[in-house]
């Protein structure tokens, strides 16, 4: 007779005891629940956020090396045009060098022979020298 | 009839006792199982968080570490672009160099040609002329492996 009594009151108590238990522990999972979600969200964004500034690394790397093959062709002519440079100087110089040093120098020698040497006038005379 | 000496007893040992100590039984442990189940959910709803939370760290360095990374990179493209205005700028001044010496050029080339053609004449002169000679003698006029005449000003007296 008791043995129900005590049965009803103890399985009582434990209905009584868990159902408060489980409702905190449902509002817990609800928090949960909405924080999960969140921050699902938030690491979306962030994925979204690296696959761009991928991109962009990328678009970035094949700018630089378009640049780069542009550079390294600029430069290839650059060298081209110095050397063409170069060798208009040796030329212009050895030009200076004819007209300021040998050449007046010879043709002033040529025409004091040719006063004397008829061979040497018709030489001078060939070439436009009167 | 009498009523009973001890009604409360004579009720629990009825079968609505039963009955209720029953359902009371069944709701602790329906309660217990319910309690159980939602402390598994909140504790795998636990793992999720934490795993979300190291993973948005994780996520999180990635994204500042291609940040610095797409700095440096720009920060390089500008340089790289700076580089090549200045290259630009010396081929269009060695270009304009270039053309400003041409006629320089044509004119010592046709200086030299004209010079080159008089000592060749010279030094075809000079094997039978004495006063050719003495003068092909004088400037060290000789001819190179071209056959062309050349004369070193240095040797020159």
């Amino acid at each position: 007779m008791k043995t129900l009594y005590v049965i009803f009151i103890a399985a009582s108590a434990v209905f009584l005891v868990l159902s408060p238990i489980g409702l905190l522990i449902g509002i817990s999972i609800h928090d949960l629940q909405s924080d999960v979600q969140k921050r699902q969200a938030e690491l979306l964004t962030i994925e979204e956020k690296i696959e761009e500034q991928k991109q962009t690394l990328q678009t970035l790397a094949d700018k630089k090396e378009a640049q780069e093959k542009d550079i390294f062709a600029l430069r290839k002519d650059l060298r081209t045009q110095q050397e063409v440079l170069q060798a208009q100087q040796v030329q212009i110089d050895k030009g200076n060098a004819l007209s300021q040093q040998l050449w007046p120098s010879l043709l002033r020698d040529m025409a004091a022979s040719a006063m004397t040497n008829e061979r040497m006038k018709s030489l001078l005379v060939s070439h436009g020298y009167k | 009839m009498n009523p009973p000496i001890n009604p409360p007893a004579a009720r629990a040992n009825s079968p609505l006792g039963w009955l209720l100590a029953a359902v009371a039984v069944g709701l602790a442990l329906l309660a217990s199982t319910l309690v159980f189940a939602l402390d598994v959910q909140r504790t795998v709803l636990q793992d999720r968080q934490a795993q979300l939370v190291r993973a948005y760290s994780l996520r999180e360095a990635e994204s500042k570490r291609l940040a610095a990374s797409t700095v440096t990179a720009e920060s390089e493209l500008d340089r790289l672009n700076q580089t090549y205005e200045d290259g630009k700028s010396d081929l269009t001044r060695v270009t304009e160099a270039r053309s400003k010496r041409e006629p320089l050029v044509e004119q010592s080339t046709s200086l030299q040609v004209k010079v080159e053609s008089v000592i060749v004449d010279l030094v075809t002169l000079a094997k039978s002329d004495r006063d050719a000679q003495m003068i092909v003698t004088r400037y060290h006029i000789h001819q190179d492996a071209s056959g062309l005449p050349v004369s070193d000003p240095a040797e020159k007296k």
